[in-house]
């Protein structure tokens, strides 16, 4: 028992003290900061995106768990966890100058916490539009001083946007799109009105197939029947969780819908299909185009 | 119950009341030293006496705020917590005269853990003007309120012409838990993204939003109701003869049954509501403390009130070190350590008997 417990601490004390010596320099350094910002952290996927559009993708010292792309720059960065998970001391240890969140999370008592530490958050309004990921990324240049960036970024987007709308152009009637939220056969939810996955339809040339409710509700073989998709949009990883397109059919009462007998399937990846970041207009131009691309033309309406 | 082992004696005097709090102390100091922030001693001593006797030492803003609004409030926090679920645990194990009867089981966790995601769910939208006169605090005052509703629930379903049967306690505690179960899993399932990250942080535990005002809230509620209950220490004692035996004795067995889950629930809705669910703490600990002290109630609630502080600041050091800069949720990890030591437990006392 003795040995037990003795063995015990000090395996804890030692995983510990190892941990401890990884972690940043000393905090003596923080004394001497200067005005510009040189040292970010990024708490949201589409706002660390926007950082590496915006070249300052060598600034960050951490990201949160949302952050995948781009991936191989990423797998050397601190990884903080979730947004509304966060260990604050842990974040303070980096010695960012400036934290970047969106202002939905405005709320979240550790981000709180860390204003009162002294470390300045910049708040990102989000929006499901496609003016998002500009009017975030004016808001970063302007924080850290970007013109040329800005102006750069600025053009490929409305490249990107001239795309968008040559693809919509060759857009024949206006699909029905269900999207469909999965994580696992369990649950399954479908994306109403006012959601990310809704404005992305729209943007697609396509219409959301539900319109009797507001947000993500969960899916029943009967609402199926009667919002009636022609398509079905799915993110990779959703569409794995069920195991492909197979197991995605044998869901009650999607075989039945027309995107079923037709086997109108589109998987895409989530972030880039619904975080409107700078990929957002690149996004919906793919959308487009693949529900052009399906083999069978819809009823048209 | 488990008596203690003659083999133990020896390290019964070694982790005497006394002894455990000069080891609770070390920890805290060492745990205010040990963070994913490296801080040398010295900075760590001079916020201290910043803080406390006014020193003027000129460090910088986020280095006083790190440890004396971040660090020392969740170490503190982790103390009261550890030691308020473990006194909690022992005096329920004692009163259902069950060693593996847990606070969870008389419905306070899950009572708790249906209002605080019905909290999540909802602080928007139908609680509106309470949640947003509450903010943050919207969660940890419905779990609070919701621990306390279900366990007089289950009080009131256990009493019947002025006797509450002990056995149907359980019983309605279990079927209160299930139901509680079935309620927080309709809730999930209609969770979207956003809210069922948060319902599932909540039900793995963390100290992480620790600060002086949570504080300030949970040590009455833990204080008060903990010294209740080691008052009732030689009452506990006589009810492990049986309920009649004791009452033969002079026990008023009705009031200690009030007082003892009154108390109980109060101490246990409060560190769930401040820190969500954490597991395995309030079972495990007072095994630990009866298997080196014996089951005499008046060491056995002040060791485990003592070692369940002490163990949980090791463990909220962990959970806040381990994966740095990330963090383990507490809930996880008391589980991962208690579970198996636990089944050792089970083990060593079946050879023995």
């Amino acid at each position: 028992m003795n040995r037990f417990i003795i063995h015990f601490l000090g395996m804890l004390a030692l995983g510990l003290s190892l941990n401890a010596c990884q972690n940043a320099p000393s905090a003596t350094e923080q004394a001497t900061q200067e005005a510009s910002y040189k040292r970010l952290v990024s708490l949201s996927g589409s706002v660390t995106e926007l950082l590496y559009e915006l070249e300052q993708g060598d600034k960050i010292v951490g990201v949160d768990v949302t952050s995948t792309y781009p991936a191989e720059q990423l797998t050397q960065l601190p990884k903080l966890g979730h947004v509304r998970q966060l260990n604050v001391e842990a974040l303070l240890s980096l010695q960012p100058d400036l934290v970047l969140a969106e202002r939905t999370d405005e709320a979240s008592a550790a981000l709180q916490q860390l204003e009162t530490a002294g470390v300045e958050v910049l708040w990102l309004d989000g929006s499901f539009t496609l003016d998002k990921p500009l009017a975030q990324a004016e808001q970063i240049g302007k924080k850290l001083g970007l013109n040329e960036e800005l102006e750069s970024l600025r053009k490929t987007y409305e490249a990107d946007k001239a795309k968008l709308q040559q693809a919509r152009q060759t857009m024949e009637g206006i699909p029905k799109v269900l999207f469909i939220y999965a994580r696992g056969k369990g649950s399954l939810m479908v994306a109403g009105k006012n959601t990310a996955a809704s404005a992305m339809i729209e943007l697609a040339g396509g219409q959301n197939a539900i319109s009797s409710f507001e947000g993500f509700r969960a899916l029943s073989a009967e609402g199926l029947m009667e919002a009636q998709p022609e398509v079905l949009l799915l993110f990779d990883s959703g569409l794995q969780s069920l195991g492909g397109v197979e197991g995605l059919l044998q869901i009650p009462g999607l075989a039945q819908t027309p995107a079923g007998q037709q086997g109108h399937i589109i998987g895409m990846e989530g972030l880039y299909l619904l975080g409107f970041t700078p990929r957002a207009a690149r996004a919906a131009a793919d959308l487009s185009g693949r529900l052009q691309a399906l083999p069978d033309a819809y009823t048209l309406n | 119950m488990i008596q203690s082992l003659p083999k133990y004696r020896s390290l019964s005097r070694l982790l005497s009341p006394p002894v455990l709090t000069l080891l609770l102390v070390i920890s805290a100091l060492c745990a205010l030293l040990i963070g994913a922030y490296s801080l040398p001693v010295q900075q760590v001593g001079l916020v201290m006496g910043e803080q406390l006797f006014g020193l003027e030492a000129g460090l910088p803003q986020t280095l006083s705020y790190l440890v004396w609004d971040i660090r020392l409030p969740r170490i503190l926090l982790s103390v009261f917590v550890g030691g308020g679920l473990a006194i909690a645990g022992a005096a329920v194990q004692g009163l259902f005269r069950n060693p593996l009867a847990d606070p969870t089981l008389i419905g306070v966790t899950s009572g708790a853990m249906v209002f605080a995601v019905a909290g999540i769910l909802f602080s928007a939208s139908v609680l509106g003007v309470i949640g947003s006169w509450l903010g943050y605090a919207t969660v940890t005052v419905m779990a609070f309120t919701g621990s306390l509703l279900t366990t007089f629930l289950v009080y009131w379903l256990a009493s019947s012409k002025g006797y509450t049967s002990v056995v149907t306690m359980l019983l309605a505690g279990v079927a209160i838990t299930a139901l509680g179960g079935a309620l927080t899993g309709l809730m999930t399932y209609f969770s979207d993204e956003d809210e069922l990250r948060d319902i599932t942080f909540w039900t793995l535990g963390s100290l992480g939003g620790a600060n002086w005002q949570m504080l300030a809230l949970l040590v009455p509620l833990v204080l008060l109701p903990a010294f209740i209950l080691w008052r009732q220490s030689s009452q506990l004692d006589l009810l492990l003869l049986g309920e009649r035996e004791a009452a033969y004795t002079g026990v008023n067995t009705q009031r200690t049954k009030w007082i003892v889950i009154g108390c109980a629930a109060l101490i246990v809705g409060a560190c769930v509501a401040v820190s969500g669910v954490i597991a395995f703490v309030a079972l495990v600990v007072p095994h630990l403390v009866r298997l080196i002290q014996g089951p005499r109630h008046r060491s056995l609630l002040l060791g485990s009130a003592l070692l369940g502080g002490l163990l949980m600041v090791w463990a909220d050091t962990a959970a806040r070190t381990l994966i740095a800069p990330a963090e383990l949720p507490i809930g996880i990890l008391t589980a991962l350590l208690g579970a198996p030591f636990f089944i050792w437990l089970l083990l060593k006392t079946k050879r023995s008997l």
